[in-house]
């Protein structure tokens, strides 16, 4: 699980300084789905960074399981990046020269106990298309491509910045629901961004950021499935 | 557009590493060319100076004796404008702390001290007039030996030793490249030009009121010729060995040779090195326009006519091509120099200096200005044509496919199939990386093969072609008994004799006068050998050629050749050619001794003797030499070949030493430009990798295994183009004095590669922090 205390992250712009995070305090638990909602430079997308071991904190710690993301160096954030996270960005970023079953290899190839690639392009519906590269793809199916290749490493958390943020309406809910089937299948805690209020009754918990704090934090009772969801 | 300036000034800061190495590429095309052009000119400008203040002479012609009464006649020759008729002797000089026999030329001043040509002085005096125990000597020899002036030098002349103080020391245009005659290596050691007062050569060699030797100059317009033909017919009677024009004067073909070596090195070289640094720009500056598309068509967007935008980039042209053109006039200055300073020693001029030639800067400057204009405005052109809205978006995608490359992978992994995929799927910026690292490996090999083609040379000539460890020359042909005498010399293990015959060689139309070098059969110390370097056998009947000799006379194996003797009693005899033979220095042409002296009519006799002496007896048999009156000249390889190859290492090593520095930075400016380019199209997807987890050595792999693989194509493809490059080198650069053998190594295609890889390496290291500082944040947010 993670854990954050008194997060806080400033950044200096020139001569400004510009606070995205301030004295945030957080756990997140196993096999939970968490969305982080909330406006631009609200400071969901600083906090994600940090979770991920992308971006560290100005203060305060943050820990997930026995790994401090804090002091960690670089290698040893790579080394927690590869083991434990899987990322899936709003433009895919998946590597143009190779299909999509290669996509997914290729990061199956780093992990140390990767789930089967065609499994993990199976569980977002894409068997029929391994053998496409990505200009041969919808947007949607390079989304879910992306998904694959986060979750085929079976992580243990499944980080989504804006995951159908490039998306048009059906694609993105194709997207949702895979990303929800790897929560539920495989159990892996899930964090996504967004900016679509919608998509918050899929989780367990909402947490809404503004101003760089967490303004409030709603629970959801009954989480709706992907079908529910509508906007 | 001061605003776009500061936008400029702001990217070149960005970019800096890439301007830098591009505006090298530059220095290193404009360099070579300055420096050549100027080298040349500086050396053609000191020629022509010395020529024009000493009265270079026209003409050349040596007689056995002939009367002063006859120069009048000369002198009416129509085109002959002025005649000096003097006295040369070859002597021997007794030096004491030398090794070897010292032989002098000695040559007679006239009384009035101007003479023909006027000697230039570097320190004294020319010897008074009627003073005859006073002399002048050549700086080289001064400069070899450390002579003052007021030294003494002990000569003999005519059997009796006799001392002179030295007056003066002196360079003469005749001797601007002092090469004693029958000698392929010159060493200025043991070769001095000395000149003394014309009473004291008189009664020196018994010359009263007659002359062995002329020079002429013609008047404007004269045709060297019709008086040479003249000089002939009137000095026939006098034991004439013929008279010859500048262009066969010793010195100066050996300078004229070097000088249009020079000046098709002046264009040869940096015509191939400017051709691919125009080249490497013109795709350089491309890219780099190409990568800026999105931004040149904002500002189209925001109104910017297409015309300052074109103009804006030209200027970006003129801001690393002004830094190159700096860089390389600075470079081409000090490499001219260096070029210069390394001929102090292979030419004696007044005033050598180094003179940077106008010109060629402007047109160096030129030529990479258009070079890099016309890649950046076909870049710009093919942006501004766009429409903005089009031309804002990022280009196309490439559309990846498989590559049947991949099949030749052995495992399948997904990295493998990137790297092939990049490399097959984009076989235009392949090609041109490719092709761009396929010329600089023959820009590496240019400068490194000169020392393959030195030794080859070497090889050829001192091992395999003149085989013996030293010549002696006698002072007029002896009979051969002598051989016996030189055999029994302690350590001396095997002498043969060698005859040389002054001669014109007549084919139709064309003649040259030469000396035939008569061959024992069967001889091992002097070997002509075939093109194919096999042992050729002096034919009794006929006359072997240098290929360089042949091809001046125009004949091939078989032709008949006439060979008219210019000594005893003047024989004019046909004779077959029997073979062409590979030398690698001057023009040389064999009998069989026994049939040359049977031309002559002189009997069994020889002129000179090669020797074979045991290594360890060489110190002793060379100063038994100087002590045998009969040897007037001894030449050792071991002493002599030292001294040479320290001249040509200095000539040759200078330049290939620079050659090969531009060589390097034109490899890394091909590397690194198209290593960063590749970079900035792929940094996205490496930082991708990098969030997936990739460490920062596996995301460089990925990258720099594309290089190296692209390195690795084209490094082959350089080295069969170093082939033609140094075969097409070789032929310009070869002349009458000079064979410049295209020979490269196994060594200089190691060295080449491993240089090119080396370069690549750098490159790769230069880009790694980039690697290594990749904004993993950004990606996720941002857009291809």
């Amino acid at each position: 699980m993670f854990t954050a205390r008194g997060l806080s992250k400033v950044y200096v712009v020139g001569e400004m300084e510009v606070r995205a995070l301030h004295d945030v305090d957080l756990d997140i638990y196993p096999r939970e789905f968490v969305v982080l909602l909330g406006p631009s430079g609200s400071g969901k997308s600083t906090l994600l960074n940090i979770l991920g071991g992308l971006d560290s904190p100005t203060t305060g710690e943050a820990r997930w399981r026995d790994h401090d993301l804090v002091n960690a160096d670089e290698a040893a954030l790579t080394h927690y990046r590869r083991e434990h996270v899987g990322f899936v960005f709003q433009f895919f970023n998946l590597i143009p020269s190779l299909t999509a079953l290669e996509n997914v290899q290729l990061v199956a190839e780093i992990a140390e106990k990767p789930l089967d690639p065609r499994v993990a392009l199976d569980l977002v519906g894409l068997s029929d298309r391994l053998d496409h590269f990505p200009s041969q793809l919808s947007g949607g199916e390079q989304q879910r491509v992306a998904v694959a290749r986060a979750i085929v490493k079976a992580p243990d958390v499944l980080l989504c910045d804006e995951p159908t943020g490039a998306l048009d309406y059906e694609t993105g809910k194709l997207v949702l629901a895979a990303i929800a089937r790897a929560n539920a299948e495989l159990g892996t805690t899930t964090v996504v961004i967004t900016h679509n209020s919608a998509i918050a009754g899929m989780a367990d918990r909402v947490l809404h950021l503004a101003g760089g704090s967490i303004a409030r934090i709603k629970r959801n009772a009954h989480r709706l499935t992907t079908q529910e969801v509508r906007w | 557009m001061r605003l776009l300036d500061r936008k400029l000034a702001r990217e070149i800061i960005a970019m800096r590493a890439q301007v830098l190495t591009i505006a090298l590429v530059v220095a290193a095309g404009v360099a070579v060319f300055v420096a050549a052009i100027s080298t040349y000119h500086s050396l053609r400008t000191a020629q022509s100076q010395f020529y024009d203040s000493s009265r270079f002479p026209d003409i050349f012609v040596t007689v056995k004796r002939a009367p002063l009464s006859i120069v009048p006649r000369l002198g009416a020759i129509p085109g002959v404008a002025a005649i000096e008729p003097r006295i040369v002797e070859d002597v021997i000089v007794d030096w004491p702390g030398s090794r070897l026999p010292v032989s002098a030329r000695m040559i007679s001043l006239p009384e009035s001290g101007e003479g023909l040509p006027r000697l230039h002085f570097r320190r004294g005096a020319p010897p008074s007039s009627g003073a005859t125990r006073e002399i002048a000597i050549g700086e080289a020899f001064a400069e070899a030996n450390n002579v003052p002036l007021g030294s003494e030098l002990r000569a003999i002349l005519n059997g009796r030793l006799e001392t002179f103080r030295v007056t003066g020391i002196a360079l003469s245009p005749e001797y601007v490249h002092a090469v004693r005659p029958g000698v392929s290596i010159p060493d200025d050691r043991f070769f001095v030009v000395a000149w003394i007062d014309r009473d004291a050569a008189e009664a020196a060699f018994d010359m009263e009121g007659a002359f062995n030797d002329a020079v002429v100059r013609l008047a404007p317009g004269a045709d060297p010729d019709q008086v040479i033909e003249a000089l002939d017919r009137l000095l026939e009677p006098y034991g004439s060995v013929g008279a010859i024009a500048r262009r066969d004067q010793t010195s100066h073909r050996f300078l004229d040779d070097e000088l249009n070596q020079q000046k098709v090195m002046s264009v040869t070289v940096p015509f191939i090195f400017f051709g691919v640094a125009a080249f490497l720009l013109n795709i350089a500056l491309n890219r780099l326009v190409m990568a800026q598309r999105e931004q040149i068509a904002t500002l189209k967007a925001l109104g910017f006519p297409s015309l300052p935008l074109g103009l804006h980039y030209l200027k970006l042209v003129a801001a690393i091509v002004s830094l190159g053109s700096i860089l390389g006039v600075a470079g081409g200055y000090l490499f001219g120099h260096a070029m210069i300073a390394s001929y102090h020693a292979f030419f004696r001029f007044p005033t050598l200096d180094f003179i940077l030639t106008g010109w060629s800067i402007v047109v160096g400057v030129a030529i990479s200005l258009a070079a890099a204009s016309v890649g950046v405005l076909t870049a710009v052109r093919s942006v501004v044509a766009l429409k903005p809205a089009v031309a804002m978006r990022p280009e196309a995608p490439i559309r990846f496919r498989r590559s049947i490359f991949e099949a030749l992978l052995p495992g399948r992994s997904p990295r493998a199939k990137m790297i092939v995929r990049h490399i097959a799927g984009r076989p235009l910026q392949t090609a041109l990386t490719t092709i761009g690292i396929a010329f600089a490996v023959p820009m590496v090999v240019l400068g490194l093969f000169w020392r393959d083609s030195v030794d080859h040379m070497m090889d050829v000539q001192f091992n395999m072609i003149e085989r013996g460890n030293a010549l002696v020359t006698f002072p007029q042909p002896v009979d051969s008994d002598i051989l016996g005498d030189l055999v029994r010399l302690p350590g001396v293990m095997n002498v043969e004799g060698q005859r040389f015959v002054p001669v014109r060689l007549r084919a139709g139309q064309r003649s040259y006068l030469t000396s035939i070098i008569g061959l024992p059969r069967d001889g091992d110390l002097r070997v002509p050998r075939d093109l194919d370097l096999r042992p050729i056998e002096a034919a009794p009947d006929g006359i072997t050629l240098s290929e360089r000799l042949a091809e001046r006379l125009g004949v091939t194996a078989s032709d008949e050749i006439t060979v008219e003797v210019m000594e005893g009693e003047r024989r004019h005899i046909d004779v077959p050619v029997t073979a062409i033979v590979e030398e690698m220095l001057g023009m040389s042409s064999y009998m069989e001794i026994g049939v040359l002296n049977h031309l002559t009519g002189e009997g069994d006799v020889v002129s000179a003797a090669a020797l074979y002496i045991e290594p360890s007896a060489i110190g002793p048999v060379s100063e038994r030499f100087k002590s045998l009156p009969v040897i007037s000249a001894a030449t050792m390889k071991a002493y002599s070949m030292a001294m040479f190859l320290d001249k040509i290492a200095g000539l040759v090593l200078v330049s290939a030493a620079i050659l090969t520095v531009f060589a390097i930075i034109i490899a890394v400016g091909v590397v690194y430009n198209s290593a960063r380019i590749r970079y900035q199209e792929r940094a996205r997807e490496l930082a991708s990798l990098r969030v997936l987890g990739f460490t920062r050595a596996e995301v460089s792999r990925l990258l720099f295994t594309e290089f190296m693989v692209e390195i690795v194509i084209g490094i082959p493809f350089g080295l069969v183009l170093s082939r033609f490059v140094v075969d097409l080198i070789a032929r310009f650069h070869s002349n009458e004095s000079f064979q410049v053998p295209a020979v490269i190594e196994p060594r200089t295609y190691a060295a080449a590669s491993i240089i090119v890889l080396l370069a690549g390496a750098a490159s790769t290291y230069m880009l790694r922090r980039r690697v290594y500082a990749l904004d993993l944040v950004a990606v996720l947010k941002s857009r291809d």
